[in-house]
C-alpha cells in the first residue's frame, strides 16, 4: 500500500488539527459521491482556507473567444459554478505574520509540489499558493499542521489571521510588545464556540503605537492599540473599521481595556455579532455595519451586557503569566557596523531597508518582495540566512514583504550580500517603489484590472530613477487593487488606484480610478476617496503628473496628503482631466489590452462594428454625467457642507439610475419613477446585479432615496460619496450588459 | 517507484538573448491554439523575480516554465497529474512533452532562432518528497527507470549525477550526454 503524508507525519500533527483535516478529507470523498451539498462544501471548503480561483466557472476568454475549459470531472463542482478540478488558491493564516526557518522550508515544498513554485504574501501577513488542486489540500493541511500552521478559518465567515505591527518587541516607539497578546487572541479565537456563527468574516489587528502604521488597527473590525494608563498595560480599543467596497473608520470604544479584559470583551464582541449581525445579505453584514446600524453607545452598551454573562475562561488571562513566550533573542552578540567591506548598493539598502531596533546593536532587515511574491528556492535561502544571522526570526509584513529582525549591525553587509544572491537585494522597502497589490485578474475571480500588472510596471519605471528621486517622492504609498473590494488597501496611501472598466463604442477598456486623500500613517488614519477614472495605460502618467506637481508645488516640508487637502479634489481631477480620452483601436490597441496581458480586454464573445471606436451612445454621456455630480459631492463634502454633498451624491446615483432606465423605457424624470422603473427593469430582474456583489450596489441607491440621513454627518456622508461612486461603476458594468 | 509527479528542464543556449516577457504573448497564443497537448488554462507572469519560475502556462495536467528557479533559464516541463504506464514510459513522457514544448518555442516567429536549447543536457527532478526524497536510497531507486527512459531519448549513453544532498529540495537529477547531440528536434524525433 502506497505511503501517505498521514502515514509519515504520524504523532507530529497536533491532535485536533488532524482530526480537524480527517473530517475535511472525508468531506471532499462526500462531495465526490453527491452527498453534500455544494454550497455546504464550498463554505466548508472556505473555512479550510481552500478558494475559487479565476476561471474555475470552466470558461475563459482568451482574447478572441471564450473557452470552454473541460476539467476530467466533468460537472462536478466545488461550490456553486466552481468546477472541481479548477485550480483554486489556498490561503495559509500566519498569525501575526511570525515564520520560523522550518516553517518557510515546508511553504517552500509546499508551493514547488501542489503550486507554481510561488510564495505569495498578503496584505495581511497571510501567505497564498494559487493554481492548487482541491484534492492535494489535506496533504499540504497535514504538513503545514506538522510544522505548527493551520489554514482553518483562513476564509468563511470566521474570524480570519489575527495580524499584527512586524517589529512588535523591537520597536523604537511602541508602548509595549503586543506579540504575545496577538498570539493569545488568535489561538484563542480559533474554532471558538463563539466564533462560528457569523454572517461574515471578522478581522482583528494589534498595533504596538498609535502613530505608526505597521499594524493598521484603525481599519480591522477589532482594533487593539498598546497603552498603559496608571502602570497597567492595557489597549486603546477601536471596533467597525474596515476597508472593502466602502471603507469605515473604526470607532474608539474603549480608551483604555485593561489586558486581563482583552479576551473576554472581544469574545463579547464575537457574540454581539453573531447574535444582531446581518445574515442574509452578505454586503451588509460586516461588524462595521452593526455598529453602523445601533450607534456606537448601543452597541457598546450590548457588549457590555454580553461581558457580564461571560463564564470566565482560563484562556482569558492564563497566557498572562507567561507574556515572555514570544520574546526573542539574538543568536549574534551585538556588534556596531564599523569598518566592514560593504557590497556594492548596500548603503542605499540600508537606507531604506534597515531599522535600528530599540535593543542597541540590533537591527530588522527588510526584504523586498516583488508583488509580495517570492519563489520556494529564495524561501529556503531565506530560511538559512534567517539561521545563520539570527535565532530564526521572521516575520511578514502588511507592505507584503519580509522582516529578519535581530540582525547583530555587523553582519547587515553579509546578510546583504546573501539576500543579492538570492535576488532579493532590491532597496526602496516602504517607498514608492514598493507597491502593494492584490492578485486581481491575475487569479482573483473578482478582478476587474490588473493590478499585478500595473504594479509590475509601474515598479519598473519607478525603481530606474529611485535613486534620483526628491526624497519627498521617495517617500509615497502606492496601492493597487484589480476591483472595488480593496485587498490591496488602496484607500490608505497617498496613491491609490483600484480597477475598472469603461466602453469605448463596443470596445471594454481597462481603467484604474484614482484615489487620493488616504494616509498609510497613525494605522490607516484617514481614506481617499476616488477622483477620476482612467485608462490603465495612461496610469503611468498620473503617477508622474502627481509627483511632479507635488514638487513643484509643495510648500516646505509639506506632506503629499497636506497637499492634496490644500489643492483641493477639482485641481487634482484637472490635473488629470487629459489622461481620460482613449484613442482609437486602430491606432492604439494596446489601450485595449491590460498590462503585461497581450488578451484583448473583453468579455471574449462580443462582436465589433466597423467604425465602433466613434460610436458614443446616450448612455455613455450620462453615465459621464452621474460620475461628474459624484465627483461634484466629494468637492462639496471636502467644503464641509454635508447636507449638500449629500444631495449630490444621490443625485448622481438617480443620474446613472434614469439613464440605465432610459435605454428600456422612456420615463418622465423624476425620482419616484426612476426608482420604481429601475427596481423593476434592473433590480428584479438581477440586470443590474454584480455576478459577486449581487444587488449590494442597488441596495445603496434605494437607501439614499428611502432613508436619506436626518442629521448626515462627515463619515456618514463620505460613506455615501463612497456608495455613490460604487452605485455609478456598477451602472457602467450593467452597461455592458445591455 | 511509485512516482507521477515528474519534472523536466532544457536549459536555453543563450539566456541573454530573449527577455522572460517575450514568453507572455506566446504562451497566450499556444492556448488559443491548443499548440500543446492537455487542457491550458492561463498564463502567469513571475518576471519580476530574478530566480523564479518565470512565465508559466498553467495546463490541468502539466504546466510549462520558461523557469529561472532551477538553474538557468530554460523550458521546464512540470507533470501534475497521475498517468498510467510503468515509471520509464512516464519519464520518457515527461521527456518528450519538454522536448516538444522546445522545439516549438524555438520555431515560434517571436524568438527568430535566437533561442535554442541545449539537447545534450537535462534536469530531471522528483516533484514529490514523500515517494521520492532527495536521498541516495531513492536515487538509487529511481536510477534504472530514469536510464531506461533516457536509453530511448538519447543516441549515446548519459552521465546521471544527483544535484544536491540537500534533504529539504527535490531530488534532482542531472543529465548529460556523453556524445554531443544536434537539437531538441533529433532527439524528439527518436521519441517518435
Amino acid at each position: 500500500m502506497t505511503q501517505t503524508w498521514k502515514d509519515k507525519l504520524g504523532d507530529r500533527i497536533p491532535a485536533d488539527l488532524g482530526r480537524e483535516i480527517e473530517i475535511f478529507e472525508n468531506e471532499i470523498a462526500l462531495r465526490k459521491q453527491g452527498k453534500i451539498d455544494e454550497k455546504v462544501f464550498a463554505e466548508t471548503r472556505l473555512r479550510r482556507g481552500a478558494y475559487g480561483q479565476r476561471y474555475d466557472n470552466g470558461q475563459r476568454s482568451d482574447g478572441t473567444r471564450t473557452q470552454i475549459l473541460g476539467y476530467p470531472s466533468g460537472e462536478l463542482t466545488k461550490g456553486p459554478t466552481t468546477l472541481w478540478d479548477a485550480p483554486g488558491m489556498q490561503r495559509i493564516k500566519i498569525p501575526y505574520g511570525g515564520l520560523t526557518p522550518v516553517q518557510l522550508e515546508t511553504l517552500a515544498e509546499l508551493a514547488e509540489e501542489y503550486s507554481d513554485a510561488i510564495l505569495h504574501v498578503t496584505t495581511r501577513q497571510d501567505i497564498q499558493l494559487h493554481y492548487v488542486h482541491i484534492e492535494d489540500t489535506p496533504s499540504i493541511f497535514r504538513r503545514l499542521a506538522a510544522a505548527g500552521i493551520t489554514t482553518r478559518e483562513a476564509c468563511g465567515n470566521t474570524v480570519r489571521n489575527v495580524t499584527g505591527c512586524p517589529i512588535a518587541g523591537v520597536c523604537r516607539t511602541e508602548t509595549f510588545d503586543i506579540t504575545p497578546y496577538a498570539r493569545a487572541c488568535s489561538k484563542f479565537l480559533l474554532g471558538h464556540k463563539d466564533t462560528q456563527n457569523f454572517g461574515r468574516k471578522f478581522k482583528v489587528a494589534f498595533s504596538g503605537c498609535a502613530a505608526e502604521a505597521c499594524g493598521l488597527a484603525m481599519l480591522h473590525d477589532v482594533g487593539a492599540v498598546a497603552k498603559i494608563e496608571g502602570g497597567r498595560r492595557g489597549f486603546e480599543f477601536y471596533v467597525g473599521g474596515g476597508l472593502g467596497s466602502v471603507p469605515n473608520q473604526a470607532k474608539l470604544f474603549s480608551g483604555f481595556l485593561p489586558e486581563e479584559e482583552l479576551l473576554p470583551m472581544v469574545q463579547a464582541i464575537c457574540r454581539v455579532f453573531a447574535r444582531l449581525g446581518e445574515k442574509k445579505n452578505r454586503n451588509t453584514a460586516r461588524l462595521k455595519f452593526l455598529v453602523n446600524k445601533l450607534g456606537l453607545e448601543e452597541f457598546r452598551r450590548l457588549v457590555l451586557e454580553e461581558r457580564k454573562t461571560l463564564t470566565p475562561e482560563p484562556a482569558w488571562t492564563g497566557y498572562l503569566g507567561d507574556l515572555g513566550i514570544t520574546d526573542e533573542k539574538p543568536l549574534r552578540p551585538a556588534k556596531a557596523l564599523n569598518g566592514q567591506p560593504k557590497p556594492e548598493g548596500f548603503d542605499d539598502w540600508r537606507r531604506t531597508n534597515v531599522y535600528a531596533q530599540r535593543q542597541a546593536g540590533y537591527s530588522v532587515a527588510t526584504v523586498t518582495l516583488p508583488l509580495g511574491d517570492f519563489s520556494a528556492r529564495q524561501a529556503r535561502a531565506l530560511a538559512d540566512a534567517a539561521r545563520r544571522y539570527t535565532e530564526g526570526t521572521v516575520r511578514l509584513t502588511v507592505e507584503q514583504n519580509l522582516v529578519v529582525r535581530w540582525v547583530s549591525d555587523a553582519d547587515l553587509p553579509a546578510l546583504y550580500g546573501d539576500l543579492r544572491a538570492m535576488g532579493l537585494g532590491e532597496a526602496g522597502a516602504g517607498s514608492i517603489v514598493d507597491i502593494a497589490a492584490c492578485p486581481g485578474t491575475d487569479t482573483c475571480k473578482l478582478g476587474i484590472s490588473s493590478s499585478r500588472g500595473l504594479a509590475g510596471e509601474l515598479r519598473t519605471r519607478l525603481a530606474s530613477r529611485f535613486q534620483e528621486m526628491d526624497e519627498a517622492v521617495r517617500g509615497l504609498h502606492i496601492k493597487i487593487s484589480g476591483c472595488f473590494n480593496s485587498c490591496g488597501q488602496h484607500h490608505i496611501s497617498d496613491l491609490g488606484f483600484y480597477g475598472v472598466s469603461r466602453k469605448k463604442g463596443s470596445w471594454t477598456v481597462p481603467h484604474f480610478q484614482v484615489l487620493v486623500g488616504g494616509q498609510w500613517d497613525h494605522n490607516a488614519g484617514a481614506y481617499g476617496l476616488g477622483v477620476i477614472a482612467v485608462p490603465s495605460r495612461n496610469i503611468p502618467d498620473v503617477v508622474d503628473r502627481m509627483t511632479a506637481a507635488f514638487l513643484r508645488e509643495r510648500t516646505k516640508d509639506e506632506s503629499f496628503q497636506s497637499w492634496i487637502k490644500r489643492i483641493g479634489k477639482a485641481k487634482v481631477r484637472s490635473l488629470l482631466e487629459d489622461l481620460t480620452a482613449i484613442p482609437a483601436h486602430e491606432t492604439h490597441p494596446e489601450y485595449y489590452q491590460d498590462w503585461r496581458d497581450p488578451r484583448e480586454y473583453s468579455t471574449g464573445d462580443m462582436g465589433v462594428g466597423e467604425c465602433a471606436g466613434e460610436v458614443v451612445s446616450p448612455i455613455d454621456f450620462g453615465l459621464a454625467a452621474a460620475e461628474r455630480e459624484a465627483f461634484e459631492a466629494q468637492l462639496t463634502l471636502e467644503a464641509g457642507d454635508l447636507r449638500k454633498a449629500a444631495d449630490q451624491a444621490l443625485r448622481s446615483m438617480a443620474t446613472a439610475a434614469r439613464e440605465l432606465v432610459r435605454t428600456k423605457s422612456p420615463v418622465a424624470d423624476e425620482l419616484p419613477e426612476v426608482v420604481r422603473e429601475f427596481r423593476e427593469k434592473f433590480f428584479d430582474t438581477k440586470l443590474f446585479w454584480d455576478p459577486f456583489a449581487g444587488g449590494k450596489f442597488a441596495q445603496y441607491f434605494f437607501t439614499a432615496v428611502e432613508r436619506p440621513a436626518a442629521d448626515p454627518t462627515s463619515d456618514s456622508v463620505h460613506r455615501l460619496v463612497e456608495e455613490a461612486q460604487l452605485f455609478i461603476e456598477a451602472a457602467h458594468s450593467c452597461r455592458l450588459k445591455l | 517507484m511509485d512516482l507521477h509527479k515528474i519534472v523536466v528542464k532544457f536549459f536555453a543556449a543563450d539566456a541573454a538573448s530573449v527577455k522572460l516577457d517575450e514568453f507572455i504573448p506566446v504562451f497566450h497564443r499556444w492556448i488559443q491554439k491548443h499548440a500543446v497537448e492537455g487542457m491550458l488554462i492561463d498564463v502567469a507572469d513571475y518576471g519580476h523575480l530574478e530566480q523564479g519560475p518565470g512565465v508559466v502556462l498553467v495546463a490541468h495536467e502539466a504546466d510549462y516554465f520558461m523557469d529561472t528557479m532551477e538553474g538557468p533559464l530554460g523550458l521546464l516541463y512540470n507533470r501534475k497529474a497521475s498517468s498510467a504506464g510503468l515509471l520509464s514510459d512516464r519519464i520518457a513522457a515527461a521527456f518528450k512533452a519538454a522536448l516538444g514544448a522546445c522545439a516549438k518555442l524555438q520555431a515560434e516567429p517571436e524568438f527568430q532562432g535566437r533561442l535554442r536549447f541545449r539537447a545534450g543536457e537535462a534536469l530531471f527532478l522528483a516533484n514529490d518528497r514523500l515517494r521520492a526524497p532527495n536521498n541516495d536510497a531513492a536515487f538509487q531507486a529511481l536510477r534504472s527507470d530514469l536510464a531506461a527512459a533516457l536509453g530511448r531519448i538519447y543516441p549515446s549513453a548519459v552521465d546521471l549525477r544527483r544535484v544536491s544532498a540537500d534533504p529539504r529540495s527535490r531530488l534532482a537529477v542531472h543529465v548529460n550526454s556523453r556524445e554531443p547531440v544536434a537539437d531538441v528536434t533529433s532527439l524528439l524525433a527518436r521519441l517518435g
